[in-house]
């Protein structure tokens, strides 16, 4: 028991924030073993912001308890915790130095200057910032000052970093190269990491494990596969991904949404079910297709460059179909609106709940 | 956050005992000894001072004159005051500090070194007098202090940056693109004035406007001095009243008068004419 | 490009009034230094000739200098504690729900709308009553009363700007209440308290309306001194002391806006 003890290094059980009349956290548990990189994802509204600044201890919990390396903290201000915070707009302090800034918690702590010194530059070469210890926040790009707020967290080797959406304030493109700076830099820190955001894409690259929150219930925790190949609700299917889900019935081995798709399904029991197909499962088949297949009538087709999203009607179901471009062939010329085919299903691709 | 109670009725508590101390306290006193009878050495509670006031036509035209200077003045102070005001907010940083600088300075010099300007402006021997010769508009220096006129320019002059900066802070919170949008809609500059600035810039005005008609009543250095003997101004009277006759009840009885007319002119701007301008305008005001 | 009748006489109405108007606000001002260089014994415009005796009757007369000596104390404890009472109520007002929040702020700006004189009144016989007589401490009370809420309005104005996240990352990085107000939120606030003490200081080292009613006796404040001077005689030396006002005035002014920029909106 001591070994698991030493493994989790956050310990979140029965998390509860309630303003008023409405629920903001509804019992949230959760646990973060060392080294990993547990992301909080959800959309806007869903408590993840919430449960992050309970962690840090800028929200006090209605009920529920927060332990750190085996210790309650729900208690103890924020001074006091073992936790290191980015913010989402960095809050790097204006009127001091980035080296200053850097320095600040390290103050508080009472290392002395030597050691300051020395440690500030350390973490300042790990972001590559070290030439502009001198310069004051407003003088940098958004990205050097996300990685500054980083370096910042990351001065005083806390148990925790914690990341409320660092990367939103930031272009496209930028994005996608600090994600990647930034995740080599926590793995060579091997500091265990909770990270918050809205960006399905950010959560499948970044994370060793994802907890998909809903209007402040988690409704599914795993590994980026686990949510993705096997979601265990509509809503977790449809918020990672494109997914078409229907609700129906199954008889006799076979499932029937209530807008005319049929397929079969079968070793299920009987009853009401919802069936899940990604768009990428699919794809249009000729007439010899041997595998679980149903006729649909083309209603349009979006060309996204890479993909070419195909809607085609099955009684009044709409399913969505991508279909990749393969060299050469453009994808435009897949299908025409208006036109009969038939979608086959690849293996793997159904999922009933 | 974690306030503990303490700190806050500490931090609550430094304030609030001054201004009850300082504030609250005297003005209560003021009620109380404008309440006094004198006929019971101060003892009872009696409407005398106030019986004496209003029964007698020459502090009801001191009080009249008083109104009048201030609702003229602040009438006065909008219109010379919003275009200065409109033209700082749109002009670029640099241009318009030192035009601040200008409406700033006389705001914070003492009052007393303006007024006295205004004396050595307005002598016989002064800049007015010379000016006018000069122009051969007059052919005798003339006497233009101790006059309604002098008084009337000197009051505008304190606070007219009163009410420059109450038009500039308004009009900085409309967004230049809305003119913009109005002239594309085939608006002049003066419809847009009309239609579109002054029923956004209302409130904003009508703040200043209340400021200088509050700053104008209460005054009494400005009266004593350009208004010499000739012109009385409730201020100037309550004076008076207070270092050179020594009769506190009476100046008490006139302060709180003066005191009504200000808390009244303030509620009236804030239920009335407020809610009235403010046409679809959110302001935290 | 066809510019409307109307738009042209607005136009041309402008750029004669706005110069004129600049003008008129500073004219007293100027009349006084330049009436205050002359070599004769009357204030009458042009004056006559060039000279500096003015200046030396009032730097050696003993009644202007000790006044301005305790324009300059007043000034002085009014700016510190001003700022420092102002801010306890900005503070409060800023980070705190409490019933009677909203009479509390209505209290702390009251004295910029209630009249001087009932002010002057009020304390006069306040402290009649209670047998305060000490010039100086009557005068500092007085001054701080009126100016407290203009430091309430400016510091507010910061506070609500103020971004919390700063002060929650620094308690994040272990920096207790303490230390997060000493080294984060009030360096901050800087700009606004600089700007606020200035005024508190102009506003008092100028005041005559209420330092009347509250000097007592010989110990007056410089624009008191100034204004029975006034009454009695009529000569350039007070130009010449009032040059010195105006000079103290604007350097502070120049300074500090130099210093902080002019963020003095009303």
């Amino acid at each position: 028991m001591t070994e698991k003890k030493a493994e989790c290094v956050v310990e979140l059980k029965g998390l509860r924030k309630v303003y008023g009349a409405s629920i903001a956290v509804d019992n949230v548990t959760l646990e973060a073993k060392r080294g990993e990189f547990l992301c909080l994802l959800g959309p806007s509204g869903c408590g993840k912001t919430t449960t992050l600044r309970m962690v840090a201890g800028f929200i006090e919990p209605t009920s529920g308890s927060i332990r750190i390396e085996g210790s309650e903290v729900s208690n103890l201000p924020p001074y006091r915790r073992d936790t290191g915070m980015v913010f989402q707009n960095y809050a790097l302090f204006p009127h001091m130095t980035i080296a200053q800034n850097v320095a600040f918690g390290l103050e508080n702590v009472g290392m002395d200057r030597g050691q300051r010194t020395k440690r500030v530059a350390e973490m300042l070469d790990m972001v590559e910032l070290g030439h502009l210890a001198a310069r004051y926040p407003r003088e940098l790009s958004g990205g050097q000052q996300q990685r500054v707020a980083l370096a910042r967290a990351l001065a005083l080797r806390p148990a925790v970093l914690l990341l409320d959406e660092p990367f939103s304030n930031l272009d496209a493109q930028l994005r996608v190269r600090l994600r990647q700076e930034m995740r080599r830099v926590l793995e060579r820190m091997n500091i265990t990491t909770l990270f918050v955001t809205h960006d399905q894409e950010e959560a499948l690259m970044l994370s060793d494990r994802i907890a998909v929150l809903n209007k402040g219930c988690i409704e599914q925790v795993g590994t980026p596969e686990d949510i993705y190949e096997r979601p265990a609700s509509s809503f977790v299917a449809q918020f990672i991904g494109s997914c078409n889900v229907y609700t129906g019935d199954v008889r006799d081995g076979v499932f029937r949404s209530a807008g005319g798709l049929a397929l079969p399904a079968s070793g299920v029991a009987p009853g009401s079910h919802t069936l899940m197909i990604r768009p990428e499962h699919l794809e249009p088949v000729s007439g010899e297709y041997e595998g679980p297949s149903f006729p649909a009538i083309v209603e349009s087709v979006d060309y996204f460059g890479s993909i070419s999203r195909m809607t085609v009607r099955v009684g009044s179901d709409a399913v969505l179909v991508d279909v990749r471009s393969t060299g050469g062939r453009s994808s435009r010329a897949v299908a025409k609106a208006g036109e009969a085919i038939k979608v086959g299903i690849r293996p793997g691709g159904l999922r009933l709940l | 956050m974690h306030k503990s109670g303490l700190r806050f009725g500490v931090t609550a508590a430094i304030p609030l005992v001054f201004l009850m101390v300082f504030l609250v306290a005297p003005i209560v006193l003021v009620f109380r000894s404008s309440l006094s009878d004198p006929a019971a050495s101060g003892a009872g509670v009696s409407l005398f001072q106030y019986i004496r006031f209003f029964s007698d036509s020459y502090y009801l035209s001191v009080l009249a004159d008083t109104v009048l200077f201030g609702l003229i003045t602040a009438l006065l102070s909008i219109v010379i005051g919003f275009p200065i005001g409109y033209s700082l907010a749109r002009l670029p940083p640099k241009q318009r500090r030192w035009r601040l600088l200008l409406v700033i300075i006389p705001l914070s010099l003492s009052l007393v070194v303006i007024v006295f300007g205004w004396l050595v402006l307005l002598g016989r021997g002064g800049l007015l007098n010379d000016v006018l010769l000069w122009l051969s508009l007059i052919d005798r220096p003339q006497r233009f202090l101790f006059t309604r006129g002098a008084l009337l320019a000197v009051l505008l002059q304190e606070f007219l940056p009163f009410m420059i900066l109450s038009v500039m802070s308004v009009v900085s919170q409309i967004d230049p693109v809305l003119e913009h949008a109005s002239a594309s809609l085939r608006a002049d500059r003066y419809t847009t004035f009309r239609k579109v600035i002054l029923p956004m810039a209302a409130p904003g005005i009508v703040s200043g406007a209340t400021l200088v008609f509050i700053l104008a009543v209460s005054s009494f250095i400005t009266p004593e001095i350009i208004g010499g003997n000739k012109i009385q101004m409730l201020g100037s009277t309550i004076y008076a009243q207070v270092l050179t006759v020594l009769d506190w009840p009476f100046a008490a009885s006139m302060s709180f008068v003066l005191l009504a007319i200000t808390l009244l002119v303030v509620a009236l701007t804030n239920r009335v004419f407020k809610p009235l301008l403010s046409v679809g305008v959110n302001r935290a005001n | 490009m066809q510019i409307s009748v109307r738009d042209r006489m607005m136009g041309l109405a402008g750029s004669i009034l706005r110069p004129f108007i600049y003008l008129v606000l500073t004219l007293p001002a100027v009349i006084v230094v330049v009436t205050s260089f002359t070599a004769g014994t009357t204030l009458n415009f042009p004056p006559e000739g060039f000279s500096l005796r003015w200046y030396r009757a009032a730097l050696s007369s003993d009644v202007f200098m000790p006044a301005l000596w305790m324009s300059l104390k007043l000034a002085c404890l009014t700016m510190v504690l001003a700022v420092a009472i102002g801010m306890c109520a900005s503070f409060v007002l800023d980070r705190c729900e409490f019933r009677g929040k909203a009479l509390f702020r209505t209290l702390t700006l009251s004295p910029l709308i209630i009249p001087m004189v009932v002010i002057g009144l009020g304390l006069l016989q306040f402290m009649a009553w209670i047998g305060w007589t000490q010039s100086l401490s009557r005068l500092v009370a007085g001054h701080i009363l009126i100016t407290i809420p203009y430091v309430v309005r400016t510091v507010s104005a910061s506070l609500v700007l103020l971004d919390r996240n700063l002060e929650q990352a620094a308690m994040n990085l272990r920096a207790r209440p303490a230390k997060v107000l000493l080294r984060i939120t009030i360096p901050l606030l800087a700009p606004a308290m600089v700007a606020s003490a200035v005024f508190a200081f102009v506003t008092s080292f100028g005041n005559i309306t209420l330092s009347i009613f509250l000097g007592v006796a010989n110990r007056t404040t410089l624009p008191v001194a100034i204004f029975t001077y006034l009454e009695q005689s009529y000569d350039p030396a007070l130009a010449a002391i009032s040059t010195i006002v105006i000079a103290l005035t604007v350097g502070i002014l120049m300074l500090v806006g130099r210093l902080v920029g002019m963020e003095k909106v009303a």
